[in-house]
């Protein structure tokens, strides 16, 4: 009789149930939350670095302030800001801070510098990009951005992007050989600057080569070839630059 | 070469203006690293665009260090390189939930800076929007970094993180804009005084280096009173 006793699992065991609902709930569960509005713009480098990681993430995106505020005061933010970021009852704003979180949770640190003096040029490097991406959010909301268009290229665009190309010469990617969070910054830059002028980076060569190397990354490959890389705008619609529609 | 303390032979080259500026939390990080450094103050344009040529950094800016063969330009980079040159890599954080949190008030301090620069410093109709500004954009921030302080010592925890020092900085010129303005946030004015009694820091505030250098940019719109 005792052979024909089913063994009960301990209590302790969960019961993983198959339901497509119980699935779903918890890869939900599993997945990061990346919120911004509905552009490209600051969060574009976050959900590169999401794809590159293997980062399960709902990509929310609003349009409205009105869903930005219903989010803002549903949420336990110390700074509530844009883009933010959930990692189940964690929220984090600021995107260097979200950048740093992700390269802890996938534990790539070598995305911070595989050296003190690679931590060092990319903090450098960074400063210089959170330069140079300032200058090309004023540049899109300037009202006379097309009669300024040569004369900001010439003043504010170029010398940057001519230094950026001497730092960049004989290396892969723009600290060394190794990946680092600063290729995101960098590429989201030059891919902008592109899209502002197709000729931009064509005295550049140097990153070119690097915009193309981060262009082949599988994760950004297929990323870029996805409906909703190719359906986001760069900027807003109201932005007084028309970028070439997505 | 002036106060001997402050000016000293050593192996560290600050280059910038004679202004506190961009230069002074750097100023203060190295007193408190206990590091000896000269300053190269400029006051003229042409010697310092002729500086920066010589020196030949992959992009040109000040401040700007020089320690032995090596040199630096990009505040943030060389905060960094301080801190891995005197081994001191708890100042990012002692774990790497302590080092997101510095990043992440980082960046809201970082804002509030920008903003300061842009809306006030750099605005020619300055006295119309100070109010405004201060309302909008630097208040709510400064209640959310009290709520955010708590108890706490310093910013992050009871110990010094170099995210301290960016943010003494921009309370120390919003305290020296409008004088009351941190009154309303106890847990800042406490980090504010904790990191005013730091030995090193409340030894330079007494020199009259420290007193005599001009807050900001001469070129600015906003102009600080003298009287600190």
């Amino acid at each position: 009789f005792f052979f024909l006793m089913i063994r009960r699992p301990p209590r302790s065991t969960q019961s993983r149930s198959s339901a497509a609902s119980d699935v779903y709930k918890r890869q939900m569960e599993d997945t990061v939350v990346l919120a911004y509005w509905h552009i490209q713009s600051f969060a574009e480098p976050l959900r590169m670095l999401l794809e590159y990681l293997h980062i399960k993430y709902e990509d929310k995106a609003f349009h409205t302030d009105e869903e930005w505020a219903a989010d803002k005061k549903a949420l336990n933010f110390p700074f509530p800001n844009l883009p933010y970021l959930k990692d189940g009852d964690k929220v984090l704003c600021e995107s260097e801070a979200i950048g740093y979180y992700l390269a802890f949770k996938a534990k790539r640190i070598d995305l911070f510098g595989t050296t003190e003096d690679e931590r060092v040029q990319a903090t450098m490097v960074r400063g210089v990009l959170a330069d140079f991406y300032r200058d090309i959010g004023q540049f899109v909301w300037n009202p006379n951005c097309a009669t300024d268009q040569p004369k900001v290229f010439e003043e504010k665009f170029n010398p940057r992007l001519k230094r950026l190309n001497d730092f960049a010469a004989g290396k892969k990617h723009i600290i060394g050989d190794n990946i680092n969070l600063v290729d995101f910054l960098l590429y989201q830059v030059l891919y902008t600057v592109r899209k502002i002028d197709a000729k931009a980076l064509d005295a550049y060569p140097n990153l070119q080569a690097i915009a193309q190397t981060f262009e082949n990354i599988p994760e950004i490959k297929a990323y870029h070839e996805s409906d909703r890389f190719k359906s986001r705008p760069i900027y807003d619609d109201e932005a007084p630059f028309k970028f070439p529609a997505p | 070469m002036g106060n001997l303390i402050y000016c000293m032979e050593g192996k560290i080259v600050l280059g910038y203006w004679n202004i506190q500026g961009l230069a002074e939390p750097l100023r203060l990080l190295m007193l408190y690293l206990n590091l000896g450094y000269e300053e190269k103050l400029y006051t003229d344009t042409a010697l310092m665009r002729e500086d920066k040529a010589k020196l030949d950094f992959p992009f040109p800016n000040i401040p700007y260090i020089i320690h032995g063969e090596k040199t630096l330009c990009e505040s943030e980079a060389i905060a960094y390189y301080l801190v891995f040159f005197t081994k001191r890599e708890e100042l990012f954080g002692k774990d790497n939930d302590e080092r997101v949190q510095s990043a992440m008030v980082h960046g809201v301090v970082s804002d509030i800076y920008n903003d300061i620069a842009s809306k006030i410093f750099w605005n020619k109709n300055w006295e119309a929007d100070f109010s405004k500004t201060f309302d909008e954009k630097i208040h709510p921030r400064l209640q959310r970094l009290n709520a955010f302080a708590g108890s706490k010592k310093f910013i992050i925890c009871d110990e010094i993180r170099l995210v301290d020092f960016a943010l003494y900085r921009v309370l120390w010129l919003i305290k020296h804009m409008d004088t009351t303005s941190l009154d309303r946030y106890p847990n800042l004015v406490r980090i504010y005084s904790s990191f005013e009694e730091i030995p090193e820091i409340k030894a330079y505030h007494d020199t009259e280096i420290f007193k005599n250098r001009p807050v900001y940019s001469p070129r600015a719109f906003y102009q600080f009173a003298k009287n600190y």
